[in-house]
């Protein structure tokens, strides 16, 4: 019951991009929706992978011998080298996707939200099901805000109603504060 | 040399024109004493990090070029969130996930993009401390704006204790605090308020016949 609520206040209420504004430059570089879900799911991918080569690294080797404050140089390691790999094959084995999506993958190994929730680890004392579960369910919830948020931009890029001060980065803002504020009421 | 300083502090500002850094901005505005805080850790890690690169950059492969430069950036900040948890712990509470991430905001890659062969390193120094305090200049009225409207006061707490202030102003009372600039929806303030400056400083442009 408890992994479900850690499931669903993850996807819904822990949002990062709305709680905590993580990457949000991230949506000034991407602007369609198909590459937001595209850099969603690499990005959920990638902090799986890298959350769980992590957890024992961290859990059996940093934690007894005080090393803690190496996590996030490890974390960024990690990260680069499982994204480097990634490009790697899918340029081998997927060259369309590649030549379509392949620009965008240098901004998971610079992305802040994977390195976040990682990171989380280090400040909570998860159980290993709920670090799972949260490593599932926070970039989910990422991935889902993003699309959702990038709708909203095409469809006001379309209808072109925006006042000329605040297209760009401000309409963007101000959408983001708006849901924000939705999402911070599931909280009571 | 000045003159490419000033440019980086307010024309060329990272954050206004590339919208980089966005989450630290957002995280540090929460009060006045963590703007002041997040800003002396954003300048130390622009003064340190670029400046490595600078060196290591002619022993850098191209291949390798972002990992190595990801391992430099994720050290130097490390070590700045390391020595801002000694000197300053109170004007960086709570900061503690935000400031090692301050590697990955994207400024410093940018940053380091900028490094061409005839770069001298005086001048280039000098625009990084330029993009630090356009940050500062960005983050520091925010930080008070959304303090004043969610509390009521002006208020920087001393570098060690929390209940002691270097200066302590009650502007106005809590009965006129502002719900959205307060409690869990202070982020949410503060978002909005910078969006409301974006669009202020696009409108200024736009009335001066530059379309934003």
């Amino acid at each position: 019951m408890n992994l479900i609520m850690l499931l669903f206040s993850a996807l819904l209420g822990g949002n990062l991009l709305i709680t905590q504004f993580l990457d949000i430059s991230l949506l000034q570089n991407i602007k369609k929706s198909n590459v937001a879900f595209f850099i969603g799911l690499s990005m959920s991918v990638v902090t799986l992978i890298t959350g769980l080569i992590f957890y024992p690294i961290y859990t059996y080797l940093l934690l007894p011998n005080r090393l803690g404050y190496l996590s996030f140089l490890i974390i960024v390691i990690l990260i680069a080298f499982i994204t480097e790999i990634g490009e790697t094959l899918l340029k081998r084995y997927q060259p369309k996707l590649d030549e379509g999506y392949g620009f965008y993958l240098p901004l998971i190994s610079t992305n802040v939200i994977i390195a976040y929730i990682v990171l989380l680890l280090t400040s909570t004392s998860f159980t290993f099901l709920a670090w799972l579960t949260t490593l599932i369910s926070l970039p989910i919830g990422v991935m889902l805000t993003m699309v959702m948020i990038l709708v909203y931009l095409e469809r006001l890029e379309k209808v072109n109603r925006t006042p000329l001060p605040f297209k760009g980065l401000a309409i963007t803002l101000i959408l983001l504060s708006l849901i924000g504020m939705v999402i911070v009421g599931f909280g009571g | 040399m000045m003159k490419a300083m000033i440019q980086a502090i307010f024309s060329n500002n990272v954050i206004l024109v590339s919208g980089l850094g966005l989450f630290l901005l957002l995280a540090g505005s929460q009060t006045f004493t963590l703007a002041v805080g997040i800003s002396i850790a954003f300048i130390a890690n622009l003064i340190l990090a670029p400046m490595i690169v600078f060196f290591a950059k002619s022993m850098i492969q191209q291949e390798i070029k972002l990992m190595a430069y990801l391992i430099i950036f994720a050290t130097v900040s490390t070590f700045v969130t390391m020595v801002m948890m000694a000197i300053f712990p109170v004007w960086v509470e709570g900061l503690s996930l935000y400031l090692p991430l301050m590697a990955l905001s994207g400024v410093f890659q940018y940053r380091t993009e900028m490094i061409q062969p005839s770069t001298k390193l005086s001048s280039y120094m000098l625009e990084n401390v330029g993009v630090g305090l356009g940050f500062a200049i960005i983050i520091l009225p925010l930080g008070l704006l959304t303090e004043l409207l969610g509390s009521g006061v002006i208020a920087l707490q001393t570098i060690t204790d929390t209940s002691v202030y270097i200066f302590y102003v009650q502007v106005f009372e809590e009965a006129y605090i502002n719900g959205i600039f307060s409690g869990s929806l202070r982020y949410i303030g503060s978002l909005i308020l910078f969006a409301l400056l974006i669009a202020l400083i696009q409108g200024m442009k736009y009335i001066k016949g530059n379309r934003p």
